[in-house]
Formats: structure tokens, sequence, C-alpha cells
């Protein structure tokens, strides 16, 4: 009976202890908060996502932080969840001293907190795939009611989806079949093949789902085999990027496959195998970086970068890094100009024109919150266990 | 492609899915045998099966049949830990605390796969390459799927004899039918649930390698596998191989005919929404027998 | 001796009263509110889907739907047709409700782990379509811009507002619960825990029990979501998905089944745990799996009165000692 007690003892201790030590900050350096889906069904884009930008923190400290005072990162974890992604935002800012927060990874996370963001006006950096983010009124009912304090990294979907289409209409490319993992992501890249595709004399003759965690797409790719295409385009994030392209050797289809500009990374390799071979994408220039010309003035940018982030972590930054990287940069070049007020940051966000970064040329407005544009993205052809720049 | 090749080659996918849900149901089936609980830490054993084949075969590059077999020994290990430590020992035997603290375990195990092996896919070479293989009317499978149908066949039929003609088998049994009759019998109880809990941990491994070179593996795979599989356990009668093998294949062939033929957003609505049916007509399953009710 | 509980109870509504008054006073972060609302949101589910588990026996791990189904009401009533709001959050509960009905009469003829099942099935099937009737729920992407909630001229528009606003709820859904288990109906529940059979032949009508109260359980669910509709004022289909369901039964039996209390211990700990463990960086999930399990372990007749049992134990062998 003893032991019971004590156990029980024990754990009283060690929760109260966890919370009081959550209570204790210490004001020296400045404060930017990082929240990401560390655990939970995006875990594996978080977790990239969050080292992108410690990298990038570092980085400026080794250099000496931001007028003598160091960054410090507070880490909140969404668990890919909604509520709980509101729920981190509030506690993050208990803390009153941060200046600006960079995350979440999820579109449906980020959705939840950007009416909260808005009413405590603080920038934020978001680095979520969804366009939805940016384009949608906060209020329903006023369509000028657009975020202020939110901005976003990764291309506009629709850039991306329109890369695909032009390279399509430059390659002869008539007819397609377009898959698509059946969530947020999935269905943002449904909207806008439909309205990229036409603007590039593409017509979509089969469109298919499936579930994201599903193991096996052989009945949808056979329906839009039956419809005979000249091309497949697989919009989706994670291990269903490997699985089409197999499934797509097993039933011998000859058209060639287009996947998202999320497929660009490391883990392609590892859940595609060597059915991977031929795969093109739209991508950012970070996993082809040394294919790019010496006259590209984002190349000795983003090979340092490359150098920086294969020392520190010993492994091949992937797209995703890129997204992570570049919100983690535009906010502390922000910082440094005009210092850590929040009112201040944003304006200076917003006012980034020309910035030379990972993704692309960051020129940022009051009317768009992204900055990037199509002329940033490249294509390239998964070859060889690396990447091919193509044209 | 003809409409016949199409339909063909969506009974093939459906009955490649179909088996793999089979075998994760099997090993549902094994520990509510001998226990009564459904055993949510399933869902673990086979991601761990998926990873440690993975951390074997490509990171150390043991030989895969030698692979197989200790990723088998080491999942069977942790699901005999999982039964000596917290099962044996929880104060209640009510099935629903049982059920939880599966739920419990399983949070534990997949918290700590997060930890050691990070949350990226990760691919598993395939047992004997990728070579698509064309049947007889127009479908294409991969050998890989030949071995998930031979070893989910084999594993059905040497379960069903143990069960059904070993003494363990039997012991086991009627430990699930009444504890303390199985006790007064002279079965050691705890040994026949060990036994169980480690068997459908090397079941629930042979799952997740089976699996991996087609649909990659990571820390939490398990969970839809796992998920589905205990809804083909339910659909054949929970408890029983041969209805595990039907439930599995039942509900592979409707997200495939359902993806080609209906549509594929709604497949697993479908799938789930015909479940839900057979459930009202067969409440026990499809081959499910009566319980009796006690009172 | 039944008086004596009366008075125990009616005390410890005087004292959940007090400290929902109190509280305002202490705390002043508003992420300290946020978590008070979310355990007093979970809390109205947890004690709704206690009625079903812990007095009528019935598991559900469906009752994600419910909660969803409430939010979703709230959302797509308010936002796209200009329903008023509390109209459009008893329509909600209503038509919940009838849901409910419509699954639960065939559903809870089922046994064991094939309620489960049933349940499970049917949650999932709800959260495809959220996500699949695009043109109403707003599809992946989620609803967005609900409204939140007015009385005359005072909006609940922040942590604090809703603070009072949601605990009022479960204060008085508590009282209500707490009545029906003092009735006729509560004995008739009882009983069908005892033993179905036994219930039956002494002519209480199981069956249209176990069924009203499935039903009851999913409006409880159903206000909780519409309240949380109105507080976030975005929901997605993510908030909906098995993972809620599990989640709140878990706290059913942490809490301790049967336990109208309990419900509100296990809500209100589990939350809070889950929350106060993120310290542990990344070994969180590792943390609560351990937390849950060592309740379920020791202390499987949940965490209030098994604490309760400890010290009476402890007592009791101390008399015995001297």
């Amino acid at each position: 009976m003893n032991r019971r007690l004590l156990t029980l003892v024990v754990m009283v201790i060690a929760v109260s202890f966890m919370v009081g030590s959550s209570l204790c900050y210490s004001a020296e350096p400045i404060k930017i908060a990082g929240i990401f889906a560390l655990t939970g069904r995006a875990a594996h884009i978080g977790t990239a996502q969050k080292d992108a930008v410690l990298l990038a923190i570092d980085e400026t400290n080794q250099q000496g932080g931001i007028n003598g005072r160091m960054l410090e990162m507070v880490m909140a974890d969404t668990e890919s969840n909604p509520t709980k992604a509101v729920m981190a935002l509030k506690k993050i800012l208990e803390s009153q001293d941060v200046v600006a927060i960079i995350g979440p990874t999820l579109t449906g996370t980020a959705m939840a907190m950007r009416g909260f963001i808005e009413k405590e006006k603080i920038p934020t950096f978001m680095h979520s795939g969804g366009d939805v983010i940016l384009k949608a009124p906060l209020d329903k009912k006023n369509p000028n009611s657009m975020p202020k304090w939110t901005f976003k990294s990764p291309y506009k979907a629709a850039d991306a989806m329109g890369k695909i289409c032009q390279y399509m209409n430059q390659h002869g490319i008539k007819k397609i079949g377009f898959i698509y993992s059946n969530e947020g992501f999935g269905k943002d890249g449904v909207r806008n093949v439909k309205v990229q595709a036409p603007k590039y004399g593409v017509e979509i003759v089969a469109q298919e789902a499936f579930q994201p965690k599903d193991i096996d797409m052989t009945a949808q790719l056979t329906r839009i085999n039956a419809k005979g295409v000249d091309a497949i385009i697989a919009w989706t994030v994670g291990p269903a990027m490997g699985i089409i392209a197999k499934n797509i050797k097993q039933l011998g289809i000859k058209a060639p496959l287009f996947e998202c500009h999320g497929a660009g990374d490391p883990i392609f390799w590892k859940v595609a195998g060597e059915s991977g071979e031929g795969v093109m994408m739209p991508s950012t220039k970070i996993v082809v970086a040394d294919q790019l010309p010496d006259s590209d003035i984002q190349k000795k940018m983003i090979l340092d970068y490359v150098k920086a982030y294969r020392a520190k972590f010993n492994r091949e930054p992937g797209t995703m890094v890129a997204y992570g990287a570049d919100a983690a940069f535009i906010t502390v070049n922000a910082i440094k100009k005009v210092g850590p007020d929040r009112a201040k940051i944003r304006d200076a966000i917003e006012n980034t024109t020309g910035y030379v970064g990972i993704s692309g040329i960051y020129n940022i407005s009051p009317q768009d919150h992204n900055g990037l544009s199509m002329d940033d993205i490249v294509m390239i052809k998964a070859t060889k266990g690396g990447w091919k720049l193509l044209d | 492609m003809e409409f016949s090749q199409q339909i063909a080659q969506y009974i093939i996918t459906g009955l490649t899915i179909g088996a793999i849900y089979a075998i994760v149901a099997m090993g549902f089936n094994i520990i509510h045998n001998a226990t009564g609980i459904v055993n949510f830490a399933q869902c673990e054993f086979i991601s761990l099966g998926g990873m440690f084949m993975y951390s074997l075969a490509v990171l150390f590059k043991v030989n895969l049949i030698i692979a197989f077999f200790i990723s088998m020994a080491g999942v069977a290990l942790i699901g005999a830990l999982i039964e000596m430590g917290p099962i044996r020992h929880a104060r209640s035997k009510e099935i629903i605390i049982l059920i939880f603290l599966t739920i419990g375990l399983s949070e534990i195990l997949r918290g700590t796969a997060q930890v050691v092996w990070g949350t990226d896919n990760v691919g598993v070479p395939a047992f004997s390459g990728e070579t698509p293989i064309h049947l007889p009317g127009g479908a294409a499978i991969v050998p890989q799927h030949i071995w998930i149908f031979a070893i989910t066949v084999m594993v059905m039929l040497m379960l069903r004899y143990f069960f059904k003609k070993t003494l363990m088998g039997k012991a086991m049994r009627a430990t699930a039918v009444n504890r303390r009759a199985a006790a007064l019998a002279g079965i050691s109880v705890n040994r026949m649930v060990l036994f169980s809990f480690a068997f459908s941990g090397a079941l629930g491994a042979v799952a997740g390698m089976i699996i991996a070179p087609i649909s990659s593996t990571s820390y939490d795979t398990g969970i839809m596998l796992g998920l589905k599989g205990f809804a083909a356990a339910i659909l054949g009668g929970y408890g029983n191989f041969a209805g595990a093998i039907l439930g599995g294949i039942i509900l592979g062939l409707l997200e495939s005919l359902g993806a080609g033929l209906i549509s594929s957003q709604y497949k697993d609505a479908i799938a789930f929404f015909v479940l839900l049916l057979v459930l009202f007509l067969k409440p026990r399953g499809i081959m499910g027998y009566g319980e009796s009710e006690r009172v | 001796m039944d008086l004596l509980l009366k008075q125990k109870d009616n005390l410890c509504f005087g004292i959940l009263a007090l400290v929902i008054v109190a509280i305002p006073v202490f705390v002043e972060s508003k992420y300290y509110f946020i978590v008070l609302n979310v355990i007093g949101l979970n809390t109205l589910v947890v004690v709704g889907l206690n009625l079903l588990i812990g007095f009528a026996g019935q598991i559900s791990l469906g009752h994600a739907a419910f909660y969803g189904l409430g939010s979703y009401f709230s959302g797509i009533l308010t936002v796209n047709y200009g329903f008023p709001l509390w109209p459009a959050m008893l329509v909600g509960m209503l038509a919940t409700g009838a849901v409910a009905y419509l699954i639960g009469y065939p559903s809870l003829k089922l046994r064991g782990n094939y309620l489960v099942m049933a349940t499970l099935g049917f949650g999932i099937i709800i959260n495809i379509l959220m996500g699949e009737l695009e043109q109403f729920t707003g599809g992946h992407d989620g609803l967005m811009g609900i409204p939140p909630l007015a009385i005359g001229g005072l909006t609940f528009d922040d942590d604090l507002k809703n603070f009072y606003l949601i605990w009022s709820f479960v204060f008085f859904f508590m009282l209500a619960a707490r009545n029906l288990l003092n009735s006729r109906v509560g004995r008739a529940l009882r009983a069908i825990k005892g033993s179905e059979v036994a219930a039956n032949s002494l002519g209480v009508n199981t069956a249209d029990y176990k069924v009203k109260i499935f039903v009851l359980s999913a409006m409880f669910a159903s206000v909780s979501g519409s309240l949380y509709a109105h507080y976030i004022t975005f929901i997605s289909p993510s908030s909906y998905d098995f993972h809620y369901s599990i989640q709140v039964v878990t706290m059913v039996i942490v809490g301790g089944m049967g336990s109208l209390w309990g419900s509100l211990f296990g809500a209100g700990i589990l939350t809070f745990i889950s929350e106060a463990l993120h310290i542990a960086k990344q070994y969180h999930i590792i943390a609560y799996g351990v937390f849950l399990c060592l309740v379920l372990v020791f202390l499987p007749e949940g965490i209030v009165v098994g604490i309760y049992n400890l010290f009476l134990k402890r007592k009791t062998r101390k008399l015995i000692i001297k």
C-alpha cells in the first residue's frame, strides 16, 4: 500500500515541478516563438521546419545576435490539432516579450490561429502550404477584411501548379489525370489545377482522391489510366508520394508523373526507392543549388545555407527546409532593422522587397503577404537518387 | 484499357489490401482469444515491426531473412513485456480498463519510437525485387504482393491449427471464456495471456514488415492499418481466424471497388457504412458465433 | 444516508459555484483561461458520456461526431444561413439528438467490442462527411468567421467572458445530470449496468433506456461543440477525428466511471496534464502515456475515488494497528 502512495506522491511532485518551472523566464534575449507540428500527423514536416528555423537563429547568434542581444526561440507543439494550436498560441503570448511567431505547419492549425493572431497583433510568418490563409477574408461578410499580421513563406500553391501546367504546355502534354490526398493540401490542389490547367491549354480528364495514410492507390490510378492521359499530377506530401510512383510502375503506366512542390525532399527517395526515377516536380532551388548557373543571385546564399545545414544535422536539406529558413531570416532581418517591437516588425516584414531568400526573391507588399512569384520556382526531375534541374 | 481489365485490377488490388488487413486482424484476434480485450497497442506492433526491419536491413545491412526473424522476436518480446508489466499488475481486470491501458501503452511505444527513429517515412527493400508481374486478365501486381498473400494464408492456417488442435491453443481459448474456470482446470492463466501478447506482437511485426516495402514505414504507420485491421476482425467475427481473412478481403474489396467504380473520395465512408449495415444485420460479424449471455 | 449524500452533493455544487466565481479574481493569464475553457468544454462531453459508460455500461468511441455535429450545426446555420445564435445551438442540439437516435437504435443492440467498432465507424463516416460536403462545411479548409455568442448587449468575445459562459453551462448541466441520476431513470440505468437481463426481468425497458441515454449524451456533446465553435470561431474536420473520441472516453475512465464529480476531475486532470507535460519537450507523448498507465494500473476506480480509497484504507489500517 505504501508503495502505491509513494508513486502517487512522486507523480504529484513531478507534475507540480514541471508546471512551476514553466513559469520562470529570464528577460535578457529577444524572443521569437516557433510553433510547429512536432507530434501528430504532420510531425514529419514540422520537425524539418523546426530544424531549419533553429539553424537560422543559430547563425544569427553566431554573428553576434541583434545589437548584442541574442535571439531565443520559444517553442510550442500544435500536435497537428487546431485546438491545441490555439492553446499553444495563447501560451506563447503569455510571455509578453515574444516579438514574432514563426509557424505553424498545417493549414488547418494556421486557420484556427489566424483570427487570434489578428486580434493579438503579433507578426506571424507561417509555413503552411494552403493559399487560403492569405486569401480568405477574416469576416465572411466583409471581403476586404484581409489578414494584416499573417505572412506565409512557401510559394502560393497556385504558382507551383501554374509552373507544372506551363511545363506541360511547352512539352505538348494535353490531357492529364489529377490524384490528390483527401485533406486540406490536396483539396487546395484540386481548386488550383482547375484554374491553372485551362490557362495553359491542359485538360483535366480524371480526378481521384485517396486518404493520406492509404497503402495502395492502384484502383485510382487504374481509373485515371483508363481515360488515356498524357501525364498524371499527384498532389500530396508524405508516404503517398512514393506509393503512387511505385503503383505507376506496377501498372505499367507510361504517362509521366508530376508531383507537388513539397516532393523535392530526401524523403521522396526513401519512400519511392527506384520507382522515383523520372518523376518531375516544381521545387525551390535548394535541392539543385550546385546546378544553378553562376549568374543566379540566389546561388551563393543557398550553397552557404546548405553547407551549414549539412554540418549541423548531417543530412541533406529538402524543400520544406527552405520555407522554414526563409520565414526565419526575413523575420530576423526585420527585427535587425526596427528592433523588438511587434508593430514595427510587421511593417518591416510587409516592406521587404528584393530579399534574396532560399525559396526565391521575396517582394512582400500589403497586397501580397507571400511575395514569391512563379519565376522563383524551378522544375526538377528525380534522377539517380538526386535531382536534375530541367531547362 | 478495357473495362474488364480495370475490374480485374480492382479485384486484385482489393485482395492485396485485404490480405494486409487480415493479418492485422489476426493479431487482434489472438489477444482477444486469450483475454477478451481489444489491444490497441497492436497498431504500435505494426509500426515497430517495420521500423525494426528498417534499422536492421537498411541501417545495419543485415540479411533480409535474418532481419525478419530478429524483428519478429524483438516485437514479440515487447509484447511479452507489456503483459508482464502493466497488464498483469493492473488492479482491475475489467475489460474497458484494460482496453484503455493498451491505449496508454501505445502512446508510450509511439512516443518512444518517434524519439528513436524520428518522424520521417523510410523505405525497406522488397523481399524479391519490384519487377511487376502481369496476371492473365490484365491485372498487375509486384512480387511483394505474392509474399503478402502467402504469409497471410500460412499464418491463418497455423493459427487455426494451433487454437483448434494443440493443447496450448485450447488452453488459451479456455482462458478467454472464463479465467477462473480455466485456472481451476489447471491452466496457468498468466502464461497463456503472456503467450498471446508475445504471439500477437510477432504477428503485428510480420504485418508491419511485409507491407513496409510497398507503403514505406514510419513511427506511426500502424494507426490507420490497426484501425482497418480491427474493423476487418469485427466484420469477420471477432476472434475467428477464417473470419479475419474474410473480413479483411471484404473490406479491401469494398475500398478498391468503391474507389474504382463509385467515388474515391468516399471509399472509406462506403466501407465503414457497409460494415455498420452488416453489424446491424449480423451483430456478431459474418462468421461470429453467438455468445451466451452471462447473468 | 441518502439525505447525507444529498447534502454532501449540494455542498459540492456550492463549492463549484464559488470556485467558478472566484477563479477570475486569482487568474489573469489568457493561457490559463483557454486551458480552463477547454477543460469546461471537455467536461460537458465527459459528463454526458459518463452517463452512458458509467451508468448504462455502454461504450461509445463515436462522440467526436456528436461534438462535431454541434459545432457544425451552429457554424453552418449562423454563418451560411444567418440564423440567430441561440436558436442555432438549440436546433443543433435537437438535430444531433435525432442523429444519435437513428444510429443508437440499431447500434445499442450490439455488445462489447462490436459496439465499440460500430460507434467508431459512425464517427469516421461523419468525419469524412465534414470534409467532403464542402458547399456547407467549408471542407478541409474549415468554416471560418463564426460569430461569438451574445445575450442582449453582452458579446462573449474573449477568454474571460467565455469562461463564465462555458462554466455556467457546466454547472447547470452537471446539476441536471445529478437530478437525472437521483430519479427513476438513474435507478433504472444502474440496474442495467448491474445486469441487463435482471433489469429487463424486473420490468425495466433496457433497450429503450439505453437509446435514450445515448441520445442525451450526444446532446451534451453537441452543446459543448456549439460553445467551442462560437468560442474559437473556426472549425475544421481535424478537431473531430477518432482521437478526440478516444480522448474523452479516457477522461471518463481516469475520472472514474459512474462518478459525476469524477467526470469533472477526469476532464480537468487529463487536459491539464497533456498541456503541462509539454515541458518534457519531445518526450511529452511518452510522459502522457506513462501517466495514463499509472492511473489505470493503480487507480482503476478513477482518480478521485481511487485516491480517496487509498487514504481510507491507510486510515483503517492505522486503526487496526493501534
